[in-house]
């Protein structure tokens, strides 16, 4: 019975050891974490391909400027979740913070509190935008005006219209609506920011049908997008003029395997968001006509770039008062283009940069690899 | 020993706990920590009551026989554990904060042998506080404190239900649509001093209509509830397209303003000025944990509940009525999952429909077995719910104080909840248990 006992106590002693490990690991020598660095924090609304290409931006980051980043992907796209990490995070002494807002109207309150409590107030957000909360800038693209790009690859596309089904992750947030908004104002000629937001649609907009008169939404999970995406392939096969766009990373890339599982890739027109790799991929073998990237590794690397300009001590008025300007990719690339688009209600005419699929392919892997072998 | 005398050892137990935690957290604090305005005395005096009668209860009401200290041994040794890592990062970043408290300490020096004495002060307030462990920061006590209260509140929920041989997998689901109804309603124009309870009786009936699927039509409680976590996980999406807000709410309703951040503040804690000034969930978990006890410990109900969870038939065959015990047991646990669900929403400020509680019933369940409970029923201490609710708690805040990749924590919080388990399990089987 004794050694039954012994026996247990190892139990809860490895337990316990399981729990320290890291603890010495992380913030000790090795690792990310070596001492006498300043720390900094970003925080992300949710784990995602997505955000490993930004991680590896960070990293990047962390290297040229000399910071020890910790960077956090959240499990599940909840305020509650996010938060719980940043209250963390603020506890351990760290000299600046980015967080990609969920809900920018309802966090604000507290992120204002946070950004008060921080060092010099070095709080940015990054990816989705909560401009009330004191931040000191903004990284990341107008998701209106790139939802507004989307649209107009759909128009350019399709010029006499027909008809669309829009593949999305949630309308709950705040990057959700503006570029469901975006894409659906442009087919429209007019502003429907409000009606999306209330979550009302119209079975029109300028000349194309809006399939099921809304956006397919799968709550960020991938199999069920893939559900979404095959479903309604079926049941719009052999309409004419048939558009499918996805909005979030992975959308575009579950609506083009299913197309290849049904034969109907090339087909019908897939227009989609980001970088993920089978989106690339599809671009680069002309299943997919184009996709809008918001550059994810410069994300990272440009906020940990302005974090450590306030540490510094240097003008807030260098930091950037404008969203970073998003990116086309198609097959075959080309000179930039020209945008008139709205900067902090400004009507400004912008560069718009093409990258061709395949070589912007080669750096995403490379951000995998880089991110991964920082991992 | 004099039933009187004990019950007036355990209240005192349960003061003196309290007292001394509360000094700890206000002698050792960050100085940037103050508190928020809005705070009474008379509010936190209440508070600190409430909590030092609830721990009292619950030591009075806990049996001290050795198997029931078996059965939070492993619990115990394992919070142990994590407690001594999540100092032990703490005090890490103190010894990398060391260089600069040695460069700000010549400084300080530098500046009183000038006469500067104010500048020198600010100093060595700055000082004062990176040689804190930041791990033992009243805020961030506090809030773990609250998020343990969160946990702990679904998990005296599951684990009387499990205690009583049910189980409840719509939990997560129902914290969801609790949540997500609250900011419906008072988006809507309800009061929130008559959503809350509003919610509460959806819960309620929640759980009654599961309870009543189980003994009457029976159908076996995991299937009812399975069902549920995707009815609910539905409404809660349907009766919202987006997310319900208290921001949105405010500016519908203004007149709301002040009873929204009146009943924030007392469910949660939270201040009008977005900080924590008391772990209010955690004092309203250790009142309903207080409650559970007593129900559990010293009354008839809790025998019945043992009995019907050790072996229903028998329990039938000696009288019992057990398909009423049942459903007022999975009410209480639905109704405990709504008033979560008011929580989270009140202290987040927005929620999630797709996602908001997401697992949050695997999380109870876990709390419970670690705490005691018997997934096959008949066993379990209200004590040993509180405890095995700090857990994930406690896990989670050593995720980010230790520099943990993000991706490494589900294996890691997996891997140490089942150390846990394995444990319990090993020093129970030691001492001959059941």
């Amino acid at each position: 019975m004794k050694r039954n006992i012994w026996r247990a106590a190892a139990a809860v002693l490895a337990a316990a050891l399981v729990a320290v490990i890291p603890a010495c690991g992380g913030s000790g020598g090795g690792g990310s974490g070596r001492a006498g660095k300043v720390r900094v924090a970003i925080v992300t609304n949710v784990a995602d391909p997505f955000w490993d290409i930004c991680q590896a931006g960070a990293v990047k980051g962390a290297a040229d400027f000399d910071l020890d980043v910790t960077f956090k992907q959240p499990a599940e796209m909840v305020v509650k979740t996010q938060m719980d990490i940043v209250d963390d995070l603020t506890k351990v002494g760290i000299k600046g913070l980015a967080v990609s807002v969920i809900n920018p109207k309802e966090q604000t309150p507290k992120l204002k509190a946070i950004a008060q409590d921080l060092p010099l107030n070095n709080f940015l957000t990054m990816d989705n935008d909560a401009p009330e909360s004191g931040r000191l800038c903004y990284v990341g693209v107008d998701n209106y005006e790139a939802g507004k790009e989307v649209g107009r690859m759909v128009k350019a596309t399709l010029p006499n219209g027909g008809t669309l089904a829009l593949f999305i992750g949630s309308t709950d947030s705040d990057n959700g609506v503006k570029r469901v908004a975006g894409v659906l104002s442009e087919l429209a000629g007019k502003d429907v920011r409000s009606e999306v937001a209330a979550g009302k649609y119209e079975a029109k907009y300028g000349g194309f049908t809006l399939h099921r008169s809304q956006p397919i939404t799968d709550g960020g999970d991938k199999n069920k997008a893939a559900a979404n995406a095959g479903d309604t392939l079926e049941q719009l096969k052999g309409t004419p003029n048939l558009v499918f766009v996805g909005l979030y990373a992975y959308n575009p890339a579950k609506i083009l395997e299913a197309a290849r599982t049904k034969g109907m890739a090339g087909k019908v027109k897939i227009i989609g968001f980001d970088e993920d790799t089978v989106t690339l991929d599809g671009i680069d073998k002309g299943e997919i006509v184009g996709s809008v990237s918001q550059d994810p590794y410069n994300y990272g690397y440009e906020t940990v770039k302005w974090l450590r300009h306030t540490i510094d001590g240097k003008d807030k008025k260098q930091l950037p008062q404008d969203p970073t300007p998003f990116s086309l990719v198609t097959k075959d690339g080309g000179a930039p283009v020209k945008r008139t688009v709205s900067v902090n209600g400004v009507q400004k005419e912008i560069e718009v940069k093409q990258r061709k699929a395949s070589e912007y392919s080669k750096l995403v892997q490379d951000a995998y690899a880089a991110a991964k072998a920082a991992k | 020993m004099n039933e009187k005398v004990k019950f007036g050892a355990a209240l005192g137990g349960g003061f003196a706990v309290a007292a001394g935690v509360w000094f700890a957290t206000h002698t050792y604090h960050d100085p940037k920590d103050h508190l928020p305005a809005p705070w009474s005395e008379a509010t936190l005096t209440a508070w600190f009551i409430a909590a030092a009668v609830a721990v009292g209860v619950l030591a009075y009401s806990f049996e001290l026989t050795r198997r029931n200290l078996q059965r939070l041994a492993g619990v115990t040794l394992l919070l142990g554990g994590l407690l001594a890592a999540l100092g032990y990062s703490g005090h890490q970043k103190v010894q990398e904060n060391e260089p600069l408290i040695d460069t700000l300490t010549s400084r300080i020096e530098r500046l009183q042998r000038e006469g500067n004495t104010a500048e020198a002060t600010d100093l060595r307030e700055q000082v004062v506080k990176l040689q804190q462990n930041p791990a033992f920061g009243r805020t961030n006590v506090f809030e773990k404190l609250n998020r343990h209260g969160e946990y702990g509140i679904l998990c005296i929920g599951a684990g009387l239900l499990i205690l009583a041989g049910g189980i409840d997998l719509s939990v997560g689901s129902l914290v969801g649509l609790a949540a997500v109804l609250f900011g419906v309603l008072v988006e809507k124009g309800v009061h929130p001093f008559l959503a809350l309870p509003a919610v509460l009786a959806v819960g309620g009936t929640v759980g009654l209509i599961h309870g009543l699927m189980v003994t009457q039509v029976r159908v076996q409680a995991f299937l009812v509830t399975l069902c549920g976590m995707f009815v609910y996980r539905g409404l809660a999406r349907t009766i919202s397209p987006g997310s319900p807000g208290m921001v949105r709410a405010q500016e519908v309703w203004p007149d709301f303003s002040a009873p929204l951040m009146q009943l924030r503040q007392w469910l949660t804690g939270i201040g009008a000025d977005e900080r924590l000034g008391f772990p209010g969930v955690f004092v309203l978990m250790l009142v309903l944990a207080a409650v559970a006890a007593v129900f559990l410990h010293r009354s008839a109900f809790g025998r019945y509940w043992y009995a019907i969870g050790y072996n229903e038939q028998a329990a039938r065959y000696a009288g019992v009525t057990v398909w009423r015990h049942k459903v007022a047991v999975f009410a209480v646990c639905s109704l405990l999952a709504a008033l979560a669900g008011v929580i989270r929403f009140l202290g987040a400020g927005s929620v999630t429909p797709s996602s908001e509680g997401q697992s949050f019933e695997l999380y109870a369940i876990t709390a419970a077995v670690l705490g005691g409970v018997s997934l096959k029923g008949g066993e379990g201490t209200a004590v040993g719910m509180v405890l095995g609710a700090l857990v994930l708690p406690v896990v989670n805040t050593l995720m980010n104080f230790a520099k943990i990749p993000s991706e490494w924590e589900p294996w890691l919080i997996g891997l140490i909840l089942l150390f846990g388990t394995v444990a319990d399990e090993l020093i129970r089987r030691s001492r001959g248990g059941r």
